[in-house]
């Protein structure tokens, strides 16, 4: 593959799913400007990796984005999450309160807790596939998942009907 | 419930605001993945390099001749001015015995097995491997009196030494003397069969090399773990160009001296009486000699009128006129194992060993005169010093020490601080490369 061959490649694939890699960051991170370091990074690192990504290129980066940016809360040692930025709505409903809330909340879990959520409600992947994309055991997951959840409660009683914990998916 | 989850995160998502990738993450991507693939090779060639010479540097020098940088050879053979000590990281020893002339032979403790050489000619140094000198034994067997375990010939040309072979159960050990000729590298062997095998001493040589005198004591055991020996011990005089033994009628001696045209023996006996004998039986002669009893490191005059001998328990250095009074020449010798060497002129030569080796002075150390003494710096424990006698009537010759090769702990010292140094720039760059790039996303 050429330079210009990959470079085209990898700009059209970057115009294709940067928005939707930018909605995943953002709820990894829960700010903008995290969230568009954590795109840029994974998209460097896939960049330069171009020619050995023989699979998805997407899962690529996503698992790039996964793991820098648990390694990224690592190195700062945050322990506490301060609350992300929360755009401006012209409009406060119920559902918008719902949705602030659970913003606020996924700010207070660790860094692994918020990442398992995003991908197994928001990127719907199966425990097993979550399990694959981190590199972690599957019990790991469920345990994660089971105590992510009952943070949630704790933390936004309100969300209760959303986070109930169920036996599985 | 989880549906309801779903949904909700799915409107965080497609609330959250639009992000930008910088144009340049293509461009940034595939230079630092350039860099990688000439980076990564040129480290480990690197570091192969650094670790190959790391290896080689732990052998240290291969050459088994260490001379003075840019040192003009000696118009004449002679002894220098000063000894230097071989450093205990240099360990090529040779077996290549064609060296020349030497003015001096010792063993440092700090070198087992080879002898230390110093050319008359140039100055430079060779450790030798003499074959089938046990240089460890050598020291061990000599006796209290007289403890070289070799010697040089008066000019220089030739070494003789105590040879023996490995122990084999139930045979006597092949033992003697060997020759080794400095100009030709032959070697020369004379054994002596007597016992189980023999241990040698006290080598010394007539002026014009004809004849070696040697002390012996014979085995009446000898294997591999040890050896005991038999007395009397007893004396004996090799003819060098015959080839032949012959034994002087004086047992029981470990201290003797023979004269330097090879003729007389001189030997102390008992406390107070001083033998000089020749070849025959009845040609042997007593004299009375105060302080006698302790008396080693006897050497005669080149005229054959006296004897120079220290006195170990008066710490003195005295010449005896055989029938006459002995004059103490030098006091206050103490108890570090001075020996008498030759004669320069009308003065005994001693050897004063001291700290980090001592000098060669002609009669007492304190008045000796300054021109004519040869230095020992830097030495270890020298076991034993031979020097060329013919030499020592000659000037001495001002050689500088020898280019010794760097010491290998030092390279290796080096070669690490440089391996380290470099690692450590790498390390600095790619940190700050990577917070380069953290900047630069921004």
């Amino acid at each position: 593959m050429r330079s210009s061959d990959g470079e085209a490649e990898f700009a059209a694939f970057v115009a294709a799913r940067g928005p939707a890699l930018g909605r995943t960051a953002y709820l990894l991170t829960g700010d903008r400007h995290l969230a568009e370091d954590l795109v840029q990074t994974a998209l460097y690192k896939t960049a330069k990796a171009w020619g050995q990504i023989h699979r998805s290129p997407e899962a690529y980066v996503r698992r790039t984005m996964y793991h820098e940016n648990v390694s990224w809360w690592r190195r700062r040692r945050l322990h506490e999450v301060p609350v992300g930025d929360v755009p401006e709505r012209p409009l406060r409903t119920a559902d918008t309160d719902t949705r602030l809330a659970l913003e606020q909340a996924l700010a207070r879990l660790t860094p692994k807790q918020r990442t398992i959520l995003v991908l197994r409600y928001y990127e719907d992947l199966s425990e097993s596939q979550v399990a694959a994309a981190l590199g972690i055991a599957l019990g790991t997951v469920k345990s994660q998942t089971r105590h992510a959840l009952g943070r949630l409660r704790t933390l936004a009683p309100e969300l209760q009907d959303l986070v109930e914990v169920s036996s599985g998916d | 419930m989880t549906e309801r989850l779903k949904e909700v995160m799915r409107e965080i998502g497609e609330q959250a605001p639009p992000l930008s990738v910088a144009e340049d993450v293509w461009r940034r991507g595939r230079r630092a993945r350039m860099r990688d693939v000439v980076l990564a090779p040129a480290a480990a060639a690197v570091v192969l390099v650094l670790l190959a010479a790391v290896v080689w540097s732990g052998y240290g020098s291969r050459s088994a001749r260490f001379a003075p940088a840019e040192q003009a050879p000696s118009t004449q053979p002679a002894l220098p001015t000063t000894l230097y000590g071989v450093p205990d990281w240099v360990d090529t020893p040779t077996t290549d015995l064609a060296i020349g002339p030497v003015s001096a032979l010792w063993l440092e403790n700090g070198h087992q097995d080879p002898v230390v050489a110093v050319s008359a000619v140039d100055g430079s140094y060779r450790l030798l491997r003499l074959p089938g000198f046990d240089a460890w034994r050598s020291t061990v067997a000599g006796g209290i009196a007289q403890p070289e375990g070799a010697a040089l010939s008066p000019d220089g040309t030739r070494v003789a030494y105590w040879w023996q072979e490995s122990p084999s159960l139930g045979q006597p050990v092949p033992s003697g003397v060997r020759i080794a000729d400095l100009a030709t590298g032959e070697v020369a062997t004379y054994p002596i069969e007597d016992g189980a095998g023999v241990f040698v001493s006290g080598l010394s040589w007539s002026s014009d090399g004809t004849y070696l005198s040697a002390t012996v004591m014979a085995q009446e055991t000898w294997t591999e773990t040890g050896s005991s020996g038999r007395l009397p011990t007893y004396v004996v005089r090799l003819d060098t160009r015959a080839g032949d033994w012959a034994r002087w009628p004086a047992d029981g001696v470990l201290a003797a001296a023979m004269s330097q045209d090879g003729m007389r023996l001189a030997y102390p006996s008992g406390q107070e009486t001083l033998v000089v004998t020749g070849m025959g039986e009845g040609s042997s002669r007593r004299y009375e000699a105060v302080g006698f009893g302790d008396a080693r490191s006897l050497v005669w005059s080149p005229d054959g009128r006296r004897i120079a001998y220290v006195d170990g328990a008066m710490g003195q250095l005295l010449t005896v006129w055989p029938g006459k009074r002995p004059v103490a020449t030098a006091s206050n010798l103490g108890q570090r194992g001075e020996q008498v060497l030759g004669w320069e002129g009308p003065s005994p030569t001693v050897w004063y060993p001291g700290s980090g080796g001592g000098v060669l002075a002609a009669g007492d150390r304190a008045t000796s005169n300054e021109a004519t003494r040869t230095r020992l710096q830097d030495m270890g424990d020298v076991e034993w010093l031979s020097v060329a006698t013919g030499l020592l009537d000659a000037p001495r010759a001002d050689f500088a020490e020898p280019d010794w090769p760097m010491n290998p702990r030092w390279k290796v010292a080096a070669l690490v601080a440089t391996a380290g140094l470099l690692l450590l720039g790498f390390l600095w760059w790619r940190l700050r490369e990577r917070r380069r790039r953290g900047a630069a996303a921004r």
